[in-house]
């Protein structure tokens, strides 16, 4: 019908994945709910990069999006906070309880550059998976640590920590794992699953360095065009399936490390003099994130709900 | 020193018209496609270096994209002005006067109409770019550099109108078509999606005509976006994407290495070379033949540089050695196919970017399946000069010795490249780069063939041009790609295959004459980025492995080259050697169904392909 509300949503999860099964019953569940009134169309698998997402919703030429805070930051650089500073998260339930209470300012600022936030998701914890053992900051140094291509400033930071950083792109990290390039990457056990990376990098040092935090996001002129009887019906159905997909990935995480552990990967544990090194060098990146890479304001905020939070539930001193 | 003559008119294999004459503009502009190559020559070589001292160039990779996309549209830019875009069809040169005529007004008012969209939907996403603020790096907009897209496309539309004809008359004509077509776009007298049959129609007849082959493939995308109510900015948007993505900057930079073989002496010492080591026996020339052909094509890519360069090099040696005349046309025009499998060739790095398989292993899997094609193709060729038994040239150490110290540095090409990219110190980009560099040296400053000033500009700018046309034709094609995506259709194609072919053999079987077809009247950079995304997903479903899949769809490529009634081999021996499309057609048919055994071979044992890279995973 002509009325009809096409949604085309774009994903770089590959199809087959449970993040793919779990869109496609979420689909199911609107198509139920708005009868011919909305048509979302799923394109699972869109393995160009996540900015050149961002540019096809700008060119209208998809309408919404799954991304992580990579690619939700090339529209606001707010989302950054939740993704982009190392250790300042600890475990799920401070991601979670942060992303709760600074959500409505980060959706108003999606909101005004045009984009309605339909669910947030997370993709489990980066982690330094390394040709050689390593345990203290100081033994990744002697090694060269892959950084993703497209971020400058990114390779400054890790630059003035004393790594030695290699920007390349993702398909490039398994060959230059394989020459020696590079020897160090600091990705999420499923992607270091899924893309063989365990073959050539055998040690996991078993350290929460930052999580992989995303939403789902839908133009708002598009989204505008829904009764809003409507949209509040398919909000919640979003919310229920981003609750699924959020348990499901994160035991998916866990799962990753369990099948690489059979085939030869060393989980190496982290003991409290190391952890204090590890956070001792993640407090020197902050002065250098707070601005150019998450804005002050933000940055300020997500650390004293942080406080506030670690003061009530005794996570310790940061 | 050289030896090609005009080899690097391989973009323009046909040209449209005659060279315009200079004026001092385009002087500038041919400095600035040298000057742009040079730079990605330069960046990633300081970045090889500077990384050793744990600074490096953190901006490099980027910088590097965005080269591309300027060397791209220069490129393009020249490519218009001199009348070189590539076309696929020929058939201007087959009509006369008044016919002659009015083709050239109706292609061009396709061409001017398609074009000026092309510049107003770029033009659309440097503004949406430039709303967004994005940055390149050190606070350069990036919409500064994205400009060079509807500006390149603005003067090339202009051009084509220009190059319409030489009275004004006509070229108000083209103006008034393209007009024309413009305003029944915009203001559409009948509901758009009846009008996009005719729009495609008008389109096909406008390619048959002599349209070049981007705006056949660059006005489909859009016409059928219209039709989805999509708007044209998305073809530009898979535009950018493409010719910005990391992996691309390999295709100016090998091509330039290239470039500098094909222009220095380069192609008479490997021909002694070959010549000296294997032509002393029965039908050795003929084994010498297909060894330099594939050698040559190896970093040439698939562009037909090889037998505009070594075409007229090779027959007096055939002949010379008493190969009949049809033989002799036979072996050159087949051989010069020959290489596409091997390191560093191109449409094999553009595969792998493709279908996101490693650049290396696809390189691996391809080693077998070349050596098959070059030892059958060799094989014919000895049997084909069983007779030619006299005027032999017995073998001389002494000769095969001198002749291959003198081109010691033209064979170690490979092995620089190879070095590179396995050596574990540079990125594949990185190593196309140190090659081109590494050929520059070997032409300018240890053969001292070409001069700096003197011919380094000219023969980059050829190269430019070369990589303008082929980036032209890459980027809309991915946008004729994502309109497929847009509707769904691998997935409807994988969903069909899934229910009518149960069995991969009757896949693989139709997917060869289907090729077949396709890589006879298809550009092959461009057949690679609109096919290879529809092939994947079926491939996938019927369990194919990528690589085996890439090495099918490059081998029946390869063969494509030599397909009649229009295959590229063809047309470039037909015109390089001076004889009639018939004669070449015919002298190529045994050696075609020769080399169709051998792809049908490929296709049918797997174990060809994946033997070396299972081996050494
Ligand atoms: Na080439
Ligand atoms: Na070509």
């Amino acid at each position: 019908p002509a009325d009809t509300v096409e949604i085309k949503l774009a994903t770089i999860l590959p199809v087959g994945t449970s993040g793919h099964q779990n869109l496609m019953e979420m689909r199911a569940a609107w198509q139920k709910a708005a009868g011919p009134a909305v048509k979302l169309t799923i394109y699972a698998g869109m393995a160009e990069g996540e900015p050149l997402l961002v540019k096809k919703m700008r060119a209208r030429q998809i309408n919404a999006a799954l991304l992580t805070a990579v690619g939700l930051s090339e529209i606001d650089r707010s989302v950054s906070s939740l993704q982009l500073m190392p250790m300042m998260f600890r475990d799920w339930r401070e991601v979670d309880h942060v992303r709760e209470k600074v959500r409505p300012e980060l959706e108003a600022r999606l909101r005004a550059k045009g984009f309605e936030v339909l669910f947030w998701g997370d993709a489990g914890w980066v982690r330094y998976f390394s040709k050689e053992p390593g345990a203290y900051p100081d033994d990744y140094k002697k090694m060269k640590l892959f950084v993703l291509a497209g971020v400058p400033r990114q390779m400054e930071i890790m630059r003035e920590l004393g790594y030695q950083p290699v920007s390349l792109e993702t398909e490039q990290i398994l060959p230059a794992l394989t020459t020696g390039m590079v020897s160090v990457v600091p990705v999420p056990p499923f992607l270091a699953n899924a893309l063989q990376f365990n073959r050539q990098a055998k040690y996991m040092l078993d350290l929460n360095w930052a999580p992989i935090v995303g939403a789902a996001i839908v133009r708002s002129d598009v989204w505008q065009k829904i009764p809003p009887a409507l949209r509040a019906q398919l909000q919640a159905i979003a919310a229920a399936a981003s609750e699924k997909i959020r348990t499901q990935t994160r035991a998916e995480d866990d799962d990753a490390i369990v099948a690489m552990k059979k085939n030869g990967l060393v989980v190496q544990s982290v003991t409290p003099p190391v952890l204090a090194a590890w956070r001792a060098l993640a407090a020197r990146s902050y002065p250098m994130i707070r601005g150019p890479i998450v804005p002050p304001e933000i940055f300020d905020r997500v650390q004293g709900v942080l406080a506030e939070f670690r003061a009530a539930h005794g996570g310790g001193p940061p | 020193m050289n030896p090609g003559g005009k080899n690097s008119a391989v973009i323009a294999a046909l040209p449209t018209g005659e060279a315009a004459p200079r004026r001092w503009w385009h002087f500038g502009e041919d400095l600035a496609l040298a000057l742009l190559l040079a730079i990605m020559v330069a960046l990633p070589l300081a970045e090889i270096v500077l990384r050793k001292f744990s600074t490096g160039i953190p901006s490099a990779p980027d910088f590097l994209r965005h080269l591309t996309l300027l060397v791209g549209m220069v490129g393009g830019v020249v490519a218009a002005r001199d009348g070189r875009l590539l076309a696929l069809a020929t058939a201007p040169a087959l009509l006369r006067g008044r016919w002659k005529g009015f083709a050239l007004v109706f292609s061009t008012g396709v061409g001017a109409a398609v074009t000026a969209f092309l510049c107003v939907a770029s033009l659309q996403f440097v503004l949406q770019e430039r709303e967004a603020g994005g940055v390149l790096a050190y606070g350069i907009p990036l919409w500064i550099v994205q400009v060079a897209m509807p500006a390149g496309f603005g003067i090339v539309c202009l051009r084509l109108i220009w190059r319409a004809a030489e009275t004004w008359t006509r070229r108000a004509f083209s103006l008034a078509l393209a007009a024309a077509f413009i305003l029944a776009a915009i203001f559409p007298p009948v509901a758009v999606p009846s009008l996009t049959a005719p729009a495609l129609a008008a389109l096909l007849a406008a390619t048959a005509l002599g349209a070049p082959i981007f705006v056949a493939l660059g006005g489909a995308a859009m016409i059928l976006f219209w039709g989805r109510d999509v708007p044209i900015t998305a073809v530009s948007v898979e535009h950018y994407g493409l010719v910005t993505n990391p992996a691309l900057p390999s295709i100016p930079l090998f091509t330039l290495a290239g470039y500098f073989m094909a222009e220095s002496g380069a192609s008479q010492r490997l021909v002694r070379v070959f010549q000296a080591l294997v032509g002393w026996f029965r039908g050795g020339p003929a084994i010498a033949t297909a060894l330099i052909c594939a050698f040559f094509t190896s970093f040439t890519g698939g562009s037909g540089v090889t037998i505009l360069a070594l075409g007229a090099l090779l027959m007096p040696v055939l002949i010379a050695a008493r190969f009949s005349e049809r033989d002799a046309l036979g072996l050159v025009t087949g051989a010069g196919s020959l290489g596409i499998l091997l390191p560093p060739c191109l449409p094999v790095i553009l595969y792998a970017i493709l279908a996101k398989v490693d650049i290396k292993e696809m390189f691996i899997a391809g080693l077998v399946p070349a050596v098959l094609l070059i030892g059958m193709t060799g094989a014919w060729g000895v049997w084909a000069g069983r007779k030619a038994t006299e005027g032999q040239q017995p073998f001389n150490l002494g000769e095969a010795g001198r002749a291959l110290w003198d081109a010691k540095w033209e064979l170690m090409l490979p092995v620089v490249s190879i070095v590179a990219l396995f050596g574990g110190w540079a990125t594949p980009v990185e190593a196309a780069a140190v090659t081109a560099f590494y050929a520059f040296t070997v032409a300018v400053m240890i053969h001292r063939e070409l001069g700096v000033l003197r011919d380094c500009p000219r023969v980059m700018t050829e190269a430019g041009v070369l990589v303008g046309g082929i980036l032209l034709i890459l980027g809309v094609a991915l946008g004729l790609t994502n309109y497929m995506v847009d509707a769904q259709i691998p997935d409807r194609l994988a969903e069909w295959a899934s229910i009518h072919v149960q069995s991969r053999w009757v896949f693989l079987l139709g997917l060869n004459v289907a090729l077949l077809f396709v890589g006879s009247v298809v550009e092959i950079y461009a057949a690679i980025v609109v096919i290879v995304p529809l092939l994947l997903p079926i491939g996938a479903q019927l369990g194919i492995d990528p690589l085996h899949l890439g090495i099918i769809f490059l081998a029946n490529m390869e063969l494509g080259f030599l397909c009649p009634p229009v295959g590229l081999n063809l047309l470039l021996a037909s015109y390089r050697l001076n004889k009639p499309m018939f004669a070449v057609t015919r002298a190529v048919l045994p050696l075609l169904g020769v080399r169709f055994i051998g792809v049908l071979l490929i296709t049918y044992v797997p174990w060809i392909t994946l033997v070396l890279p299972h081996w050494l995973r």
